[in-house]
């Protein structure tokens, strides 16, 4: 499910069968770091789309969290809230290599994906690009609900 | 005197009669064109996406099929893409059913997570045979819908999917 008004509707009706929050997580940098930030936050953007298409009636995309260094640690809130709010999942999904050392701060499992960047790639390509790379994730998210069932 | 002198009056009158027209045709040139567009409209390609897939490799066995179009929201136009399983059916005919749960609209695949034979939905385990029948007692209360098929220099295209009438 998207984050907009319809969307949400059905998914209070449906609390039952919509129980999994996924949340773009996403560095910003102004300074040197600044067009990798972008470049993430494209990519990531693009995943996410096509994750809420595969899962659209389990999984609800909120907007991205994106960060300053100092505000990273903060991400765990949005999951303590989304799980007091009875969402029995909350998956993250980053490019930003720094979570993996600190999974265990944020309450919720970390998808991690290494950020390729689109540049001025053609369309089709992009979209077969992401397509590929989102099809790997479709198993891990899968095997995530049931590791997480256990 | 074997020519007749063309008069003043007369070739004012012609060169109005002339220019008279040309304004005429000028203005009912487009409303005859507007009056007639549904006709034209309709010769241009029906509402069909053309595919990549070739028909004479379709077999039995149900491929994935992507395709992509524009389309024109409020505000831009985008490029879409959308997905059909495609299969010929034991009586040779073309099958193309859309990928979308009906259930809450996640997307199944054909024999996924090794479900044979069926259409697997991995979001609630929703399963569908292989003609977009739902499966009873899996979450989905109607069957896959169906696209309308197409042929185009030997290539398939696809129109919007339809509510599935099987039983």
């Amino acid at each position: 499910m998207n984050w907009n008004g319809k969307d949400a509707a059905l998914v209070e009706q449906q609390k039952n069968y919509i129980d999994t929050v996924l949340v773009p997580l996403v560095p910003l940098d102004f300074g040197k770091e600044f067009r990798q930030s972008a470049e993430q936050y494209e990519f990531i953007g693009l995943l996410a789309d096509f994750l809420e298409r595969q899962f659209k009636g389990r999984i609800v995309v909120t907007p991205p969290y994106a960060y300053v260094p100092e505000m990273a640690g903060n991400a765990a809130l949005w999951s303590q809230k989304a799980r007091s709010a009875a969402f029995k999942h909350v998956f993250f999904l980053t490019a930003d290599s720094m979570w993996r050392a600190r999974e265990n701060e944020l309450g919720g499992s970390v998808i991690l994906v290494p950020s390729v960047p689109l540049g001025n790639m053609e369309e089709s390509v992009k979209y077969s690009l992401i397509s590929h790379q989102a099809k790997q994730l479709v198993q891990m998210v899968v095997e995530k609900w049931q590791e997480n069932m256990e | 005197m074997g020519k007749q002198p063309v008069s003043r009056r007369q070739f004012l009158n012609y060169t109005l009669t002339g220019v008279g027209g040309f304004m005429a045709a000028g203005m009912l040139m487009p409303m005859v064109r507007f009056a007639v567009d549904p006709v034209l409209k309709g010769e241009a390609a029906g509402d069909f996406h053309p595919t990549q897939q070739k028909i004479a490799d379709l077999t039995d066995v149900p491929v994935r099929v992507d395709f992509s179009y524009e389309q024109t929201d409020a505000w831009y136009t985008s490029e879409v893409t959308s997905t059909a399983w495609v299969y010929k059916n034991d009586k040779n005919e073309i099958v193309a059913l859309s990928p979308i749960c009906k259930h809450l609209g996640c997307t199944v695949s054909w024999e996924g997570s090794g479900h044979k034979d069926k259409f697997f939905c991995p979001c609630h385990n929703g399963m569908y045979e292989k003609n977009g029948k739902n499966v009873p007692n899996t979450p989905p209360l109607r069957p896959l819908d169906v696209y309308p098929t197409a042929e185009k220099d030997g290539l398939l295209q696809l129109g919007k999917p339809q509510a599935n009438n099987i039983v």
